[in-house]
C-alpha cells in the first residue's frame, strides 16, 4: 500500500517537475520570439528613417507622391509591437522605396550625388540587418510553433493556452523592388 | 624552361661534385681504420664534404622555393609578400577564438596581400599539445593546415564561429545557433555570442556558399568573424608549400604550390568577401 502511495507521490512529483520545466520553456522561446521582434521594430525603425532622409532629397522630383509618404508616416506612429503592425509598416516602407527607386533610375544625376551614394550604402545595410532580424525571428515562431504542438507538449501548451505564433513574412514582390541599382 | 629544370641540374651537379668523393673518403678511412690518425682524417674530410653538400643543396632547394612561390603568387596577386620563415602569430590564432591552446606551436610561410580588394593573411600552422601520463610523454597533434585571416567588410557587433565539428561551451559567452536550413545545420556547428548576428552574417546564399566550399575542399573547415575580420582554419593534415630536397621535383610541385595558394581566391570569390559585390 505504501509502495503504492509513495510511487504514485513520485510520479506526481516528476509529472509536476515535466509540466513546470516545459512551460518554462515554452516562456523562454516566448521571450526569445519578441526580443527577435523588438530586433525587427529597431530595423524598421532605423529603415524608415533612412527612406525619410532621402525622401528629403528627391522630393522635388516626386510631388504627386506625398501620399506615400503620409501613409508610412501614420503607419510608423501607430505601429505597435504586434508582428502584423510590423509587417503592415515594413509594406508601406516597400512601397516607398520602390517610388524612390523608380524617381532615381529617371535622374540618374541625382543618384550619382555623393550623399545619396551614401544613403543608398545604408538602405543596403539596413536591408539586410532587417533580413537578418526578420530570419531570426521566424526561425524563434519556428522552434516555438515545433514545440508546442508535439505531444506530450502540446498538454502543457493547451493548459497554458499557448498558440502558434504568426511568422512574419516578407513580401518577396516588393522586396526585389527595393533594390537599388 | 620549366622552374624545377634548373634546380634538378644544380642538384645533378651538388651530387656528382660532393657526394663520390666524400663518400669514397669515408670509405678508404673505414679501409684504413687501423692507421688511426689517417681514419680520423679521412673521416673528417668525407664528412666536412656532406655537410657542405647538405647545405648548398638546403640553398638550392630554398632558392627553389622562393621562385617557384613567386611564379605561381604572381599568378593570383599583384600586391603580395612572402616570407617562409615568418607565419601568423599565436596571439592572432588564438584571437580568432577557433582553436585550443597548444603547448607547442609551428607557424611558417607567411603570405599577405589584397586580392579584389580584399585584405589577407594566410600561413601554415601546427599545433600539438604535450601529454604525460607517468613517464611516457606523448606528443599529439590537434591541427595542422592553413590558418587564413581575411578583411570581413560586414560590422560585426559580437562574434560568430561555424565550425564543422562540435565545440564545448561550458563557461563560454557563445551560444548554439540554429538557423533554418537543415542542410547547413547537419554539416556545420554555429555558435554567436548575438543570434542576430549569426543570421546576418550567414545569409541564404553565404550558407549555400560554405556548404560548395566544404563539399570541394578535402579537410575540416574552422570559421570565425570576429572584428570586422574572418579567420578561417583549414584542418587537413598538411604541410604546405614544402619541398623535399631529395624528393621526386617535377611539374607536379608547381601544380601542388598553386592550388595551395588558390585556396585563398577561392575562398574570397566564392564567399564573395569583395565589398563592393
Amino acid at each position: 500500500m505504501d509502495i503504492l502511495l509513495y510511487g504514485g507521490l513520485v510520479v506526481v512529483v516528476l509529472l509536476a517537475l515535466w509540466f513546470i520545466s516545459t512551460m518554462n520553456r515554452f516562456r523562454v522561446l516566448q521571450v526569445k520570439i519578441n526580443e527577435a521582434l523588438s530586433g525587427i521594430d529597431v530595423a524598421l525603425t532605423k529603415r524608415f528613417d533612412v527612406l525619410t532622409k532621402m525622401w528629403d532629397l528627391v522630393k522635388k522630383y516626386m510631388e504627386y507622391e506625398q501620399s506615400t509618404l503620409e501613409k508610412v508616416v501614420k503607419l510608423r506612429q501607430s505601429a505597435k509591437a504586434t508582428i502584423n503592425d510590423q509587417q503592415e509598416l515594413n509594406n508601406g516602407l516597400n512601397e516607398m522605396a520602390s517610388q524612390l527607386n523608380v524617381v532615381l533610375e529617371q535622374y540618374p544625376e541625382l543618384r550619382a550625388t555623393e550623399n545619396m551614394k551614401e544613403l543608398q550604402r545604408s538602405v543596403r545595410d539596413v536591408e539586410e540587418h532587417l533580413q537578418a532580424s526578420r530570419r531570426l525571428y521566424n526561425a524563434n515562431v519556428s522552434s516555438f510553433n515545433q514545440a508546442i504542438i508535439v505531444f506530450p507538449n502540446s498538454v502543457v501548451a493547451n493548459a497554458i493556452k499557448a498558440t502558434k505564433a504568426a511568422f512574419f513574412e516578407a513580401d518577396e514582390r516588393k522586396r526585389s523592388d527595393v533594390t537599388f541599382n | 624552361m620549366t622552374l624545377h629544370e634548373p634546380f634538378l641540374k644544380t642538384r645533378n651537379a651538388l651530387i656528382r661534385r660532393y657526394l663520390p668523393a666524400s663518400l669514397l673518403l669515408m670509405l678508404a678511412g673505414f679501409m684504413l681504420s687501423f692507421l688511426w690518425i689517417y681514419f680520423i682524417v679521412l673521416l673528417l674530410a668525407g664528412a666536412t664534404g656532406i655537410t657542405i653538400f647538405m647545405l648548398k643543396l638546403q640553398q638550392a632547394t630554398a632558392t627553389f622555393k622562393d621562385n617557384l612561390m613567386d611564379a605561381v603568387l604572381q599568378e593570383f596577386f599583384t600586391d603580395y609578400s612572402h616570407n617562409k620563415l615568418a607565419g601568423i602569430s599565436l596571439f592572432d590564432v588564438m584571437a580568432s577564438e577557433l582553436l585550443a591552446k597548444p603547448d607547442r606551436f609551428f607557424s611558417n610561410d607567411l603570405i599577405q596581400g589584397s586580392y579584389q580588394g580584399v585584405g589577407f593573411a594566410m600561413s601554415d600552422v601546427t599545433m600539438q599539445r604535450v601529454i604525460q601520463t607517468g613517464k611516457t610523454t606523448t606528443v599529439q597533434t590537434y591541427f595542422r593546415g592553413p590558418v587564413m585571416v581575411f578583411d570581413f567588410h560586414k560590422e560585426t557587433q559580437g562574434k560568430l564561429i561555424v565550425q564543422q565539428s562540435r565545440r564545448g561551451q561550458l563557461f563560454s559567452s557563445y551560444k548554439a545557433v540554429k538557423l533554418e536550413s537543415v542542410q547547413f545545420n547537419k554539416r556545420f556547428f554555429t555558435y554567436s555570442t548575438n543570434s542576430k548576428l549569426a543570421f546576418f552574417i550567414l545569409t541564404p546564399h553565404f550558407m549555400e556558399r560554405l556548404q560548395r566550399l566544404e563539399e570541394e575542399v578535402p579537410g575540416q573547415f574552422y570559421f570565425s568573424f570576429i572584428n570586422s575580420k574572418m579567420f578561417v582554419a583549414l584542418h587537413n593534415n598538411q604541410d604546405l608549400f614544402e619541398i623535399s630536397m631529395f624528393g621526386t621535383i617535377n611539374e607536379k610541385v608547381y601544380d601542388r604550390f598553386y592550388h595551395e595558394v588558390k585556396i585563398i581566391v577561392d575562398l574570397i570569390e566564392e564567399l564573395r568577401l569583395n565589398p563592393n559585390l
